[in-house]
């Protein structure tokens, strides 16, 4: 059963609008990543936790179908390039690059970001009209957009990975190349 | 159903329900367990923040809000590839919405009649909806009796016909999550806006 991939980018794009307008209002304790010594705003955060709510649900049911299955970083990788890419975005990642236990998940021209411009890296936003919060800003950006998607990463390869912790990195370049990097 | 196909089909007038299966099967598609999944997290979420207790109507009208916006996005998207024939009357509009729109976009197999003795209203019905096969509507709040969960819909119907310029009223009469045998939703046209090169909203 399917639906065509462009309802279900616009639906997550509504989605993740509300839970940036969300974010403005939300008390949540700023995070230090110790990863990466930076402190993560609570718009990240619950993008992220949103994103790996979904992300783990959706792998349950495409778990469903699968007659076994092993956990090894290539194995959690491969399902994530093809299966998980296929059920949320349409089609295959673009392509995957391997080293060590580091998978580099790449995309040319990110479905979900195609309503955004190239030119330049988290400065750009699309401007929401006629949004429920009036007088409220209301710009997303990229970089929310990719949070979300990370967030759903985690999600995915948490529960593929036999809950445990894979690291998730994402990000776009400026000439409109999106990066997710899975580190096992 | 072929039958009835053929004797709704006017001479010479395209097969509805046929460019519908044509135009899905020309997308690219997700699963739609992927798509029920996000908008339970988005119908959570409103119901989460709901200021007061009881106000499950604002959830109804946020989702609508939300629905025009994706509505105003995808009626683009038809007009290039749905090769829909244009809307010239209300019945036209109402059957490339129904037939075409829904099953192009979310697989629905929806069906449209005109309300009895009324010439801008119709009835647009639909037993399977792809964005409520998780869920049980809870009793708190009296959620069952007051939300309209799939009410994005609308809000998506009166997105898209708005951009081509029909103003509409959409809701919902039936819902298969309140107990009904089948979803029901009346299309009523309000009119239609001359075509200016400016539309002054705050003028007319």
């Amino acid at each position: 059963m399917s639906v065509s991939e462009s309802a279900a980018s616009f639906l997550n794009l509504e989605l993740i609008i509300l839970l940036c307008d969300v974010a403005k209002v939300y008390k949540i304790p700023v995070v230090i990543d110790d990863s990466l010594g930076e402190v993560v705003s609570a718009r990240t955060q619950l993008l992220d936790s949103k994103g790996f709510l979904i992300g783990s649900q959706i792998t349950e049911r495409l778990l469903v179908r699968e007659s076994t299955w092993s956990s090894t970083p290539s194995d959690v990788a491969r399902f994530v390039g093809n299966n998980f890419w296929t059920a949320v975005f349409g089609k295959k990642v673009d392509s995957v690059k391997v080293t060590s236990n580091v998978f580099h998940l790449r995309e040319k021209n990110f479905r979900w970001l195609q309503g955004f411009s190239k030119k330049s890296e988290g400065s750009e936003q699309i401007s929401v009209n006629d949004a429920p919060f009036a007088g409220d800003d209301h710009s997303v950006t990229r970089n929310d957009v990719v949070d979300f998607v990370v967030g759903m990463l985690k999600g995915a390869t948490f529960l593929l990975y036999d809950e445990s912790t894979v690291s998730v990195k994402g990000s776009c370049t400026a000439d409109g190349e999106t990066h997710f990097i899975l580190t096992f | 159903m072929n039958r009835n196909s053929a004797t709704n089909t006017k001479r010479g007038a395209p097969d509805m329900a046929k460019l519908g299966e044509t135009a899905f099967d020309q997308n690219d598609k997700v699963s739609a367990e992927f798509f029920a999944l996000s908008y339970g997290a988005l119908v959570r979420q409103l119901i989460d923040q709901l200021p007061q207790d009881e106000d499950v109507n604002s959830v109804n009208q946020q989702l609508e809000m939300i629905g025009q916006r994706i509505g105003a996005r995808l009626v683009e998207e038809y007009s290039v590839r749905s090769g829909g024939p244009p809307c010239k009357t209300f019945t036209d509009c109402a059957e490339s919405v129904t037939k075409i729109g829904l099953k192009m976009f979310l697989n629905v197999n929806a069906t449209v009649s005109a309300v009895k003795d009324s010439a801008d209203t119709f009835s647009i019905r639909f037993h399977d909806n792809p964005l409520n096969i998780f869920v049980e509507l809870p009793p708190e709040k009296n959620m069952r009796e007051r939300l309209w969960y799939s009410n994005v819909l609308c809000g998506v119907l009166k997105g898209a016909l708005g951009l081509v310029g029909y103003q509409t009223d959409v809701h919902f009469m039936k819902d298969t999550l309140r107990g009904d045998p089948v979803n029901e939703i009346t299309l009523r046209f309000i009119g239609k806006e001359r075509e200016t090169f400016v539309v002054d909203r705050e003028g007319r």
